[in-house]
């Protein structure tokens, strides 16, 4: 299991060398890329911040009951911080498992909560600068 | 009696620093409710924040009857949910 939240770009293909496959027949990625636009307007780059210690603590806690949930083998989030720009990736999440469909499964449940829940805040930086909670909120 | 209260994302830059400190007015303790009133009576311009903000004590995120203390590390958190991707 590898929880990491790092200013360093994600090397997705580097980073699964560390994943567990033993067993497994079935590994699902997920790559989460900033995107360019945000409601209409232009996005150079999304702005994380997070509050360390407690955003690595909350996400184990959802790759284990994700893992424990759909029975997948091994699972591994590293999440950016700091300035990404449109086009980079901002989140890769990994999972193996026996069977594809329960990979699938965890992967999914990974990403949705890590939104919902992950100590984790996005601002704009483009045309305009915003927090997302500002919206959310 | 006074509890440090760190600050992140919008709450931080609103604020202009990191961390506030609350005035308990001396209660020994105070709940989450507690401390949201205290915050937007003592710093307005995090007011209208408070409605949304969770609130993590020792690095846990907590429901608002939850007590704590000066000895306690408190932080105000911004709502998380949205993305991009």
């Amino acid at each position: 299991l590898l929880i990491k939240v790092t200013a360093d770009r994600i090397d997705p293909f580097e980073a699964m060398q560390a994943l567990g496959v033993q067993g497994s027949g079935a590994v699902v990625t997920f790559t989460g890329i900033v995107r360019d636009t945000e409601e209409d307007r232009g996005i150079r780059a999304l702005y994380y911040e997070h509050y360390p210690g407690v955003t690595e603590k909350i996400i184990e806690g959802i790759v284990r009951e994700a893992l424990k949930k759909y029975g997948a083998s091994d699972g591994m989030v590293i999440h950016r911080i700091g300035t990404v720009e449109a086009g980079e990736a901002s989140v890769f999440i990994a999972v193996s498992a026996e069977r594809r469909s329960n990979a699938f499964s965890a992967c999914e449940n990974i990403i949705d909560r890590i939104k919902e829940e992950a100590t984790i805040w996005k601002k704009d930086i483009g045309e305009k600068e915003r927090w997302h909670s500002e919206r959310d909120g | 009696l006074v509890l440090k209260v760190r600050l992140f994302a919008s709450f931080r830059e609103l604020e202009g620093r990191d961390e506030i400190e609350v005035d308990l007015q001396g209660r020994g303790k105070i709940t989450g409710r507690e401390l949201k009133e205290s915050v937007s009576a003592q710093h307005p311009k995090l007011a209208e924040g408070m409605k949304h903000a969770l609130i993590a004590v020792n690095e846990s995120i907590v429901q608002e009857d939850e007590y704590m203390n000066e000895e306690d590390t408190v932080a105000l958190l911004p709502p998380v949910s949205g993305g991009n991707c």
